[in-house]
């Protein structure tokens, strides 16, 4: 009994150190090597071996192992749950003590490769009560390990199995930590990637920092962003990793065909370990670096296919991880809502131009008409003073009667120009429909001119076709229409002149048709087009009259198309222009928008 | 009796002005065209011109100019007619002897055409 005491103490010394050491180190691999060394010592072990159990598989494990021959353990690196004495002693949590192995042939193969072999104890390796692997000792000396030894070898299993246990959780909170950092990097990198998004006009630098920014995450050495338009084109293609020369060599790939073709048909992801190997692939262009491991997405926006978003050459030749694609699709959704964002404020941009385009025609038209109206105010104005004036002949205030209210009347198709003008620009043109007898349309209108015409000696007719058909019109529009043709036929012709105004069924008798007819000085062919533009105005030879507002052709194209019908010129510089216009017999288009 | 030249297209206008100005003793000549004008400034040298800015086809101004360089029509006195509200400046700018502003009574016309026809051309 007295003997067992300094070996009691020894051991315990043993242990206390052994304890102390393990305890103090956390990396797995520097604590194997070591605990091996320091067990084989304190237990005057020759070999050791240690084995920690795959929980998922129930495999024992080679860890670690000191004097073992490398051709016992080629092959043995996993042994199946329960097999050879390791896998008995984690299944059964007992030990296995073996003082001479001669005695016991065939228990385990070792000898074969260890002869000088004699004693061998297999132990549990625990952690928290749970049985995590095993730790085998051998010796060459036969009895080694006698069973009253143990306890004190069962005591340094659980130093180590502790031990083990810890480094384990600590290496396994370390990779969570690795992966939690790397999950970090990549919400950071998702978070820039939606500032970029949100700070960046332009689009291609945006596609381009996120194609980046993927590539560098998930590890790869090329990487391409393509973005087809409706058609199924490329319309952007941005290639990441290639030099600029690279590039124009090879040219953008096909968009609709090979295995980008196959993500846009299906709009779902692919992971390829060899690209060119794949059936499904329409093989590379000349000049185009090898390319294996694959990694591409689609790219969505709001339900709409928008492109590909692709990575190739993963770092270390590996193929692409899910995790790889789970972030590649988080950018490719980030790419679409920058393309959406680029195509939204095209758009915006669109109508912000059309707009101010509209803003400007209003204003000069406010403009033109404002200080056009100028002039017959000041007709009306000098009437009126002059009628205040006493001693004038009654000729005289006729003519100052007369005068006044024509300038009125004037004025008030200033008025009226403008208020259509408004309508035309909103679309508000509303027809009130009425069937309408052309002849007597135009009757009035003639009789109307009858005296102007006179007297700027100028000899004007009318030659209506029999039979007419009714026609369904905006009474009013119509007569403005009219009015505004014989205006202008007797504003640009000559005294000695003439203008006629005809009317006739055409084309089957589906239209009707309108003349008025100048022999003025005409206009020519380049500019004839352009008559009925906003604000066009003539610069004519001889004409004698104020100059107009620009507008009056241009409401009247608004009219006639309102009305379904078709307005133009025709001119011969020197001999006369003749305006024509159709109207439609049967009923016209809807009453309500115009055609402008 | 003098005599003015009025460069106005409209003939209405023009009309009503003439007889306006002739009670009152002053013989009004109306040219609608811008190069006749020049012509017409030089043969019969009225003691003003009345200028309207907006001649159809011409750059009012630049008949001024035209007027001012040559040398039969430099003394002539020119009053700018406009709808423009700027034409007050715009005399001023260029340097001519007055402004209507259309629209304009009697009374202001025959105040502007009476002090440039008996002040005479500028300085």
């Amino acid at each position: 009994m007295q003997a067992h005491q300094p070996r009691r103490a020894k051991d315990l010394e043993i242990l206390h150190a052994l304890g102390q050491e393990l305890g103090s180190i956390l990396e797995i691999d520097e604590l194997l090597g070591r605990a091996l060394e320091r067990i084989m010592t304190a237990t005057g072990a020759d070999v050791a071996l240690v084995r920690t159990l795959d929980r998922l598989t129930g495999e024992a494990v080679l860890r670690a192992s000191r004097g073992i021959p490398e051709a016992y353990l080629r092959g043995r690196d996993r042994l199946a749950p329960g097999a050879e004495i390791p896998g008995r002693v984690i299944r059964t949590r007992e030990p296995v003590l073996l003082a001479d192995l001669r005695r016991a042939p065939g228990v385990t193969t070792l000898t074969e490769y260890l002869p000088r072999l004699r004693s061998l104890v297999a132990l549990p390796l625990r952690a928290k009560g749970d049985v995590i692997g095993n730790l085998s000792l051998g010796s060459f000396r036969v009895g080694r390990f006698p069973p009253s030894r143990l306890t004190f070898l069962a005591a340094v299993a659980s130093l180590l199995g502790a031990a083990l246990e810890n480094a384990d959780l600590y290496a396994a909170a370390r990779r969570h930590a690795a992966r939690e950092e790397e999950r970090g990097q990549a919400m950071e990198a998702l978070l820039e990637a939606a500032k970029i998004v949100a700070a960046e006009h332009d689009l291609e630098p945006v596609l381009r920092r996120i194609t980046e920014r993927a590539r560098d995450l998930a590890r790869a050495r090329y990487g391409a962003l393509g973005i087809v338009g409706p058609g199924g084109d490329l319309v952007r293609f941005i290639p990441v990793g290639l030099t600029a020369e690279e590039v124009d060599r090879i040219g953008p790939p096909p968009q609709g065909s090979g295995i980008l073709g196959v993500m846009l048909l299906h709009g779902k992801s692919l992971r390829l370990a060899d690209l060119g190997a794949d059936k499904r692939s329409v093989g590379f262009p000349a000049n185009h670096p090898p390319m294996r491991t694959f990694l591409g997405v689609p790219i969505f926006a709001r339900g709409r296919l928008l492109g590909s978003l692709y990575l190739t050459e993963k770092e270390g030749g590996v193929p692409f991880t899910e995790e790889d694609e789970r972030l590649l699709n988080a950018f490719a959704a980030h790419a679409g809502i920058a393309v959406e964002n680029a195509e939204l404020l095209e758009r915006e941009r669109k109508t912000a131009v059309a707009e101010a385009e509209l803003n400007r025609f209003r204003e000069e038209m406010f403009a033109s008409l404002s200080h056009d109206m100028r002039t017959p105010l000041s007709t009306l104005q000098m009437a009126c003073d002059a009628l205040a004036m006493p001693g004038w002949s009654d000729e005289d205030r006729d003519e100052f009667l007369t005068t006044g209210r024509l300038e009125v009347e004037r004025l008030t198709r200033m008025v009226n120009d403008l208020l259509d003008l408004t309508r035309i620009d909103r679309g508000r043109l509303a027809l009130d429909l009425a069937p309408v007898a052309l002849p007597e349309l135009v009757g009035t209108a003639i009789r109307g001119a009858d005296l102007k015409a006179q007297g700027r000696g100028i000899g004007l007719s009318a030659q209506v076709a029999p039979d007419l058909p009714t026609v369904a019109a905006d009474r009013a529009k119509l007569d403005r229409v009219v009015g505004n043709l014989l205006t202008n036929a007797l504003a640009y012709t000559p005294r000695g002149g003439s203008v006629s105004v005809a009317v006739r069924r055409v084309e089957d008798g589906r239209w009707v048709e309108v003349a008025v007819a100048d022999t003025g000085p005409g206009i020519p062919a380049e500019v004839l087009p352009r008559i009925f533009e906003r604000f066009f105005r003539a610069n004519p030879v001889g004409r004698s009259t104020g100059a107009g507002t620009g507008l009056g052709l241009f409401i009247c194209k608004s009219f006639v198309e309102a009305h379904g019908g078709r307005i133009w010129a025709e001119s011969r510089v020197g001999e006369g222009t003749t305006v024509r216009f159709t109207l439609p017999v049967a009923p016209a288009g809807p009453a309500g928008t115009a055609g402008a | 009796m003098s005599r003015i030249l009025i460069v106005e297209d409209d003939h209405a206008l023009t009309a009503i002005m003439t007889k306006v100005l002739r009670r009152q003793g002053i013989e009004a000549e109306v040219v609608t065209d811008a190069g006749l004008a020049i012509e017409r400034a030089r043969e019969v040298r009225p003691a003003l011109i009345l200028l309207d800015l907006a001649l159809a086809g011409y750059d009012g101004q630049q008949v001024f100019r035209l007027l001012r360089a040559d040398a039969g029509t430099q003394a002539i006195p020119i009053v700018l007619m406009s709808g423009d509200y700027a034409v007050e400046r715009r005399a001023a700018e260029l340097g001519a002897d007055g402004h209507l502003w259309k629209p304009f009574s009697a009374e202001r016309l025959l105040e502007v055409v009476r002090r440039a026809v008996n002040e005479g051309p500028d300085m």
